[in-house]
């Protein structure tokens, strides 16, 4: 290989694994051995967000109860509660989503590539919940995704899903939190019943995929076994006895012994280690990083580190980074909308405080945590390359590039940094001709060899 | 309404129902649907009930897949029933001149495969100059086609549709950009086929409250069509259909879930209406499919097939062949269009 050849393949990686180059450019490190480079950040682990603590759950849940208490209030033409009297209370959830945003841009443009950060993004859109749902929702959804996802990164899958079943922002976006046995004592009283909203995504979209051999009678008997997963007025997770349905449970061919929250335990831990989910997890990652149609072989290749390891993510992200197949058919992607703000604003090397990311974010088509449905975002590359998609990266490059400092920025200077060996004559010519400096930066991140990843 | 069990299992959408428009013995309109009414009046909408795609389990993406795609099962086709039609026009509008549009930031199934289709999308940020496209349009022409065939697309709309829609409440939004898309329908270069999605249907608790949204929005969409197209209204065919429709019985929470069959309208100034066509299966109990939801008795490809030939002169041996493959048996239906 080439030294040319092998500066391609290191940029290329750092763009399908992470978020590629930052304003510096690669490290020489990097470009020698990208392979061991990216293994060894992996193995570093997600890095603690930096700045302020952005708020536990139970804290946001507060914030944003106490608001719609002073709300219900001032509607009704009450007084102020007491206990709110004198306090400044504002409504918790677009500054909390521009928080969570700007901290995990920072983490971001921190890190060697942010190979970490780009699987925090896959799995909780794997397991998405969407601020659509309500601003319960939307006020937790970050949350979600640090206590959920990112503590179980280098964990068992299992427990991933666990947490975020037991997730408050989970159990509303599903409704699992008001689904009730219509035999338990709560169910009698109150002639409420079930919803099952839970119960079939858990199988069809989070564990089995809809080919995974399960029936409308799994999904109904599942569904019982989760009643009572609900949380408290603090919004912390609780198994409610006097909601969870009685009797017996066949789920997936598996008798579940009666035992109230460990009904629902045992049931999510089965569709886990069903071989039907590690194929399902192993196609989507294989999706999501390398080509909208993987090879079979790097399929097969995932699904048994999954499979043999029990769910390790750990194994199962190491796979996917030493597997062959993962290093080639560059470019058959290109990056998601928000895989396209975080890669620039780490490009650009700004820091994004008081830059408003969910802009961005809305006008490209997938703002943070609020997909239109529950099976997430899409990732491939016929979806986000359409013309409406490509309009919105351009006048979006055009906003992003309006937040740098123009005058320490030289845009040739950058595009040897971020493109690198990818950059086309083409490209760099188009660059250099830019009449201002923003213009520049506009072309640079609006390049093909940019998007492609 | 008129179905004796139906108030049992819905007492507040039979209330409901008492205030929309009656359309016969057995069935009313929602009181937001104003639209549809006035239509339904002047014998410009039919409702079609107890219809369903040949899809038969309850998940929502195989469901859009059968719907948009037009196969029997989900993924056995990877392109949509509309762009086949497109290709198999025999007369008439060619697909370069129909000018298929999908409205959102990715394409939707029903409009994607062999014939060109573009996208549109409502401008939300003010964007990058004219020079910046310009030397965008002429680099990804040299380096790189995909970009430069997107490019290309977004070019032909800029500006088209005009307008804003900032400020306004969710359904108020929706319908605001429907009427910018329906500009961008009503002009001389304008998209003769448009698809578009209006979700928020997946109404799993307090199904009654939830259900305002859409409705509005289904409403007030099909009303930005009519207003905006002018006499090209008269020949216009408009069709609402989903992928399946929901529980008959409310769920615990007051909701419904994922069920079967359900209602379909299509609308237009060169629709044959004013009527219900539906073959009502009943919803008391032995009467559900599988004891849960409304019983289909009508296939969405056949009320499809039917407008397609009466609209672009399709014939039946391309819709049974090409555009929904192995739907034979399925009679297409005809005198939808005046």
């Amino acid at each position: 290989m080439t030294q040319e050849q092998a500066r391609r393949r290191a940029v290329q990686a750092a763009k399908r694994f992470g978020y590629g180059p930052s304003s510096e450019g690669l490290s020489k490190a990097f470009v020698e051995d990208p392979q061991a480079a990216l293994l060894s950040e992996l193995r570093q682990g997600l890095q603690p967000l930096p700045g302020r603590p952005l708020g536990s759950s139970r804290e946001l849940y507060r914030q944003k109860r106490d608001w719609e208490r002073l709300r219900e209030a001032r509607a009704a033409g009450r007084p102020v509660p007491a206990d709110l009297a004198g306090r400044e209370v504002l409504q918790p959830e677009a500054p909390q989503h521009q928080n969570e945003l700007r901290a995990r841009a920072r983490a971001i443009a921190a890190a060697g590539t942010g190979i970490n950060e780009r699987l925090a993004w896959f799995w909780s859109n794997h397991l998405c919940v969407s601020a659509m749902k309500n601003g319960w929702v939307s006020v937790l959804s970050g949350a979600y995704e640090r206590e959920a996802i990112r503590p179980h990164l280098g964990g068992r899958f299992e427990e991933m899903v666990l947490a975020s079943a037991r997730h408050p922002a989970m159990l509303t976006y599903l409704d699992n939190r008001s689904s009730i046995g219509p035999q338990s004592p709560e169910g009698r009283k109150r002639g409420r019943g079930l919803n099952e909203n839970y119960a079939r995504e858990l199988l069809e979209l989070h564990t089995l995929g809809v080919d995974g051999g399960y029936s409308q009678r799994d999904v109904l008997m599942l569904a019982r076994a989760l009643t009572g997963w609900t949380y408290d007025e603090e919004g912390v997770f609780r198994f409610a006895l006097e909601r969870h349905e009685p009797g017996a449970k066949i789920i997936l061919g598996q008798v579940i012994a009666a035992g109230g929250e460990s009904e629902g335990e045992a049931a999510i831990r089965a569709a886990c280690r069903r071989p039907a989910a590690a194929r399902f997890i192993a196609t989507k990652m294989a999706r999501h990083f390398v080509n909208d149609t993987p090879r079979p072989e790097l399929i097969a290749h995932l699904e048994r580190a999954f499979r043999d390891s029990d769910g390790d993510l750990s194994v199962l992200h190491e796979a996917l980074l030493t597997a062959p197949d993962s290093w080639r058919e560059f470019g058959a992607k290109v990056l998601t909308p928000q895989e396209f703000v975080f890669t620039s604003t780490r490009a650009l090397g700004f820091d994004p405080h008081g830059v408003d990311l969910t802009r961005w974010l809305r006008a490209l088509g997938q703002d943070a945590w609020n997909s239109a449905a529950p099976d997430g975002y899409p990732d491939t590359r016929t979806a986000w390359l359409t013309p409406a998609g490509i309009q919105a990266r351009i006048d979006t490059a055009y906003q992003i590039s309006g937040h740098t400092d123009v005058r320490v920025r030289d845009p040739r200077a950058l595009c040897a940094a971020v493109l690198d060996a990818l950059a086309t004559p083409q490209t760099v010519a188009t660059v250099r001709g830019a009449p201002t400096v923003r213009d520049g930066l506009v072309l640079l991140l609006s390049a093909p060899e940019f998007h492609r990843r | 309404m008129g179905d004796p069990a139906f108030a049992e299992l819905r007492p507040e959408a039979l209330a409901d129902a008492v205030k929309g428009r009656r359309l016969d013995g057995l069935f009313a309109l929602h009181p937001d649907l104003s639209v549809l009414g006035e239509l339904f009046a002047r014998r410009e909408l039919i409702v079609v009930h107890a219809a369903a795609s040949p899809y038969r389990e309850r998940s929502h993406f195989d469901g859009q897949q059968v719907l948009e795609s037009g196969g029997a099962l989900p993924r056995q086709l990877d392109t949509g029933w509309l762009n086949r039609a497109l290709t198999a026009i025999p007369t008439g509008p060619r697909p370069t001149s129909v000018r298929p549009i999908g409205v959102g930031r990715t394409a939707p199934l029903i409009l994607t495969g062999a014939a060109p289709v573009t996208t549109w999308a409502p401008p939300s940020l003010q964007g990058a100059g004219a020079d910046i496209y310009e030397q965008l349009s002429k680099l990804y022409a040299s380096t790189d086609p995909e970009f430069a065939a997107a490019l290309h697309g977004a070019s032909a709309l800029r500006g088209a549709a005009g307008g804003s829609a900032k400020g306004l409440t969710r359904a108020d939004r929706l319908i605001a950009e429907a009427q910018q898309v329906a500009r961008l329908a009503a002009g001389p270069e304008g998209p003769r086929v448009l698809a578009l999605t209006i979700d928020a249907w997946d109404t799993h608790e307090q199904a009654f409250a939830k259900m305002a949204t859409p409705v509005a929005v289904l409403d007030g969409v099909v009303g930005a069509f009519r207003d905006a197209l002018g006499p090209l209204w008269r020949d216009t065919c408009i069709l609402a259909v989903t992928e399946f429709g929901r529980t008959a019985r409310l769920n615990g929470t007051r909701g419904t879930d994922h069920g079967t069959a359900s209602v379909a309208f299509v609308a237009g100034g060169g629709v044959s209406g004013g009527r219900v066509l539906a073959d009502w299966p009943g919803v008391a109990g032995p009467q559900l499919h599988e004891g849960r939801d409304l019983r289909p008795t009508l296939d969405l490809r056949g009320l499809a097939k039917g407008l397609l030939m009466e609209a672009f002169d399709l014939h039946r041996s391309r819709l049974d062949r090409d555009v929904f493959p192995g739907s034979a048996s399925v009679p297409a239906l005809v005198g939808l269009l005046a």
